[in-house]
């Protein structure tokens, strides 16, 4: 059940609204916990066990390392820690990497990162050991971030979880973002992925060279308003159940270097590396070989976590490349430059999300010989395909060039207080379920040359 | 209360979904009778947007039709429509009808005219073997042709043969294709470009006479209406084409199967499906004007679907691989030959 669709937006969520809202405070967690599960269930009935297994196994160790208010950190307590993990990665690395399993668990990669931090954060003693089951299930499955995060830490939610009230602002707020959030699904990222798709159809190796860079800039902005939708979505949602979801995504098109790009793209999963990784490993204090070789494993990781396959490697790498190259000598030219440090940028990192879209490796590399076409053409070409193209998506692009900036946010906060700003909202959110209820009238949409 | 109102979004969107969905509601059975959505999952309001997007507006008189029932007023409308109806396609049908007579006739002439001739021949020629007196028929078989059998062809169909215009290099003839093209809407569309303007078909056809039409249509008819509907439309469509372009002839081409990947995982859109109509498609051709050629001979794989190495979408060909549908293509050039009988 994604949350752009008719059958979440508008069977699942009046109905659980209902109930959540006029269930006493005290057994609000519950009703989110099972509704939560519910929601797994729908998607992925197969492995609903094995995420409850984990919340079961986190609890009892978490709460196995600080039995007596004097306890220290010692061995009880770094066995129970490290048992955690290695139950936690193990059976990541069993669905993800061993290439035994038949598919990925929904979800795995985000709730074994969020409960990972929970473990060592109470190891840490920055959070002490939930008590209550039901809490700590409330936290690791709550459907707004189960399948694709923001990987919250349990110190933002703790108190929230505890006590929170759930205001009717709130909930007006919740579905502003709620509505923002599809329509950067629907109206955005399945649009202009349409262009992607197509030549992908066509076959790489026929696409003309302007075809080839629009697919470039298409594919960057559908990942882009795709994943922000959803992140924006989790957002409102998180507003409309009492909760402050943090943000996943801070205009990262628009930043000046890839180092800053990384810190505001996917924000909660850079967070997590930056704090479980990269900082414990001593980070950039220890002298540039240090620093070098912390960034390498940041990256690999990185890298792979999101997916073993030869491609995110070399995704991975290229990223390491540059941000090498960013620290060692580019980075104080580019926060100094005004245009160049954009250009370099909006060049850059859409070369890096062909290895990252694009699974088989020699295609990577006829992608690029039609990016830069040096050395001929291998296949038949049609060299003026671009000019219909151009013609269907140019406004597609255009919106998405808009929105990867900040000014619709500014200048929607300052009309939001009046009828006109609730204006906008109100018509976004019915052009959204309009593009959502022909798509799933034709579904052919995404086959059609 | 009046933190209630403050939340105008939330009412709007209450509101416009009650009222929407009741609009939906009130007209499935009349203006939105031919979407169907699952309403287990799916919202009525989706009847409405669904509606607006085929220019079927909430304000469409129709909406209350199946309502309005006071017994002495409707019975008659219905009748009257549905007699008319009917005689329209009595109409059709003996029109139709007629025009296989015609047919028929015309054939009979050109082989008197032809058995003419040969006794002509036989006549003014000498004739090289005085004791056979066989008559000479003229019949046409497939050859293999070079690219410029193509420089007086026309193309029509779907995204497939926009695919075919774009990367089968094909030089000279002209396409009459675009994207979700079906026979429903073939008449009715302008997407035929003559002279930088966009006109029907039937305007385009009008335009320019052609030796060869190549017709390829029938998969984004699948899901929408019956097999007979389809058909009925189909050999319409190519009976109007023969009528426009009397020179021509006509390649019905059998519709290009998908990849197995998607054929088992489609309820609609599978190789049974099209098999089901190519094995109706074939017999319109007539082996005088009308010709099934099956491109599937040249892209499936054993078990009768589309070779998955030559497509991404399970649907459409490779930009590289249209060479295979027109090499295919070149195999089947029509040439006349005289036959003793």
């Amino acid at each position: 059940m994604v949350f752009s669709s008719f059958e979440f937006l508008f069977r699942f969520l009046p109905v659980f609204f209902t109930i959540y809202y006029i269930t006493p405070k005290k057994w609000k967690n519950l009703v989110l916990f099972a509704a939560s599960i519910a929601f797994y269930t729908v998607g992925e009935a197969e492995y609903v066990l094995l995420l409850l297994a984990s919340v079961i196994v986190n609890y009892v160790l978490a709460r196995g390392m600080y039995i007596r208010a004097e306890d220290g950190r010692g061995t009880r307590q770094l066995l129970c820690l490290l048992a955690a993990l290695v139950y936690d990665f193990g059976i990541l690395f069993y669905f993800k990497y061993s290439g035994r399993a038949s598919r990925l668990p929904l979800g795995i990669s985000f709730y074994t990162f969020q409960i990972a931090a929970y473990v060592i954060d109470v190891y840490k003693g920055v959070v002490p050991a939930e008590k209550s089951l039901i809490k700590l299930g409330t936290y690791l499955t709550m459907f707004p971030q189960l399948i694709a995060g923001p990987i919250i830490n349990y110190s933002e939610v703790r108190l929230r979880i505890s006590e929170r009230k759930v205001m009717l602002q709130q909930f007006e707020d919740g579905l502003k973002l709620l509505s923002a959030g599809l329509a950067s699904k629907v109206v955005i990222a399945d649009r202009i992925g349409m262009l992607w798709n197509n030549i992908q159809g066509i076959g790489f190796a026929s696409i003309s060279t302007p075809l080839a860079w629009m697919g470039v800039y298409a594919y960057s902005i559908e990942l882009y308003f795709d994943f922000l939708g959803y992140s924006l979505m989790a957002m409102g949602l998180g507003n409309m159940l009492g909760f402050d979801i943090p943000r996943n995504f801070a205009h990262p098109y628009m930043s000046k270097s890839v180092s800053e790009f990384w810190r505001r793209w996917h924000i909660t999963l850079g967070r997590w590396f930056r704090t479980y990784v990269y900082i414990p490993l001593g980070g950039n204090r220890k002298g540039k070989a240090r620093t070098f070789c912390n960034l390498l494993i940041v990256w690999a990781l990185t890298a792979l976590w999101h997916g073993a396959a030869a491609n995110y490697l070399i995704w991975g790498a290229s990223l390491l490349v540059l941000l090498t190259v960013e620290k060692l000598c580019l980075l104080r030219y580019l926060e100094k430059s005004r245009f160049f440090c954009h250009i370099y940028l909006l060049l850059v990192v859409p070369l890096t999300w062909i290895a990252f879209a694009v699974a088989d490796v020699r295609q990577i590399g006829v992608y690029y010989t039609r990016l830069f076409p040096f050395f001929g053409e291998s296949a038949i070409v049609n060299p003026l395909d671009y000019v219909r193209y151009l013609k269907d998506f140019v406004p597609l692009f255009l919106l998405g060039a808009l929105g990867s900036t900040r000014y619709p946010a500014a200048f929607y906060r300052s009309v939001q207080k009046k009828w006109f700003g609730n204006l906008i909202v109100i018509v976004i959110l019915g052009v959204s379920l309009y593009y959502l209820a022909i798509s799933t009238n034709n579904p052919f949409l995404y086959f059609n040359f | 209360m009046r933190k209630l109102l403050k939340c105008r979004v939330a009412i709007v969107i209450a509101a416009g979904w009650l009222v929407l969905s009741i609009v939906g509601y009130l007209g499935k059975d009349s203006i939105y009778k031919n979407y169907s959505i699952d309403v287990a999952k799916t919202p009525y309001f989706v009847l409405v947007l669904q509606g607006i997007h085929d220019h079927i507006y909430p304000w469409d008189p129709g909406l209350l039709a199946s309502f309005q029932k006071p017994q002495d007023q409707i019975p008659e409308t219905v009748l009257a429509q549905t007699l008319q109806e009917e005689s329209e396609t009595t109409e059709t049908i003996a029109t139709t009808e007629e025009k296989e007579a015609e047919e028929s006739e015309t054939a009979e002439t050109i082989t008197t005219e032809e058995e003419k001739e040969t006794e002509e021949s036989e006549t003014t020629e000498a004739p090289k073997n005085p004791e056979k007196k066989e008559t000479v028929v003229k019949k046409k078989r497939f050859v293999e042709v070079g690219m410029d059998y193509f420089s007086d062809a026309l193309f029509i169909g779907d995204s497939r043969t926009v695919g075919l215009h774009d990367y089968g290099g094909i030089e000279g003839a002209d396409f009459f294709a675009t994207v979700g093209m079906s026979v429903y809407d073939l008449w009715t569309d302008r997407f035929c470009e003559v002279d930088g303007e966009d006109v029907t078909l039937e305007e385009a056809l009008s335009a320019k006479q052609y030796k060869k039409i190549y017709f390829q249509l029938g998969i984004n008819e699948m899901g929408r209406g019956t097999i007979d509907e389809f058909m009925e439309q189909y050999a319409w469509s190519v009976e109007k084409i023969k009528q426009l372009q009397p020179e021509a002839m006509i390649y019905v081409q059998g519709i290009m199967k998908v990849a197995k990947a998607k054929s088992d995982s489609d309820a609609i859109f599978n190789n049974e499906g099209i098999q089901a109509r190519n094995e109706r498609i074939v017999n319109l051709a007539d082996g005088d004007r009308v010709f099934y050629i099956d491109v599937n001979e040249a892209v499936c794989d054993e078990d009768g679907a589309l070779k998955k190495e030559l497509t991404f979408d399970n649907l459409h060909l490779y930009g590289s691989e249209y060479g295979i549908w027109v090499d295919f293509l070149k195999s089947k050039g029509i040439e006349e030959v005289e036959e003793a009988e």
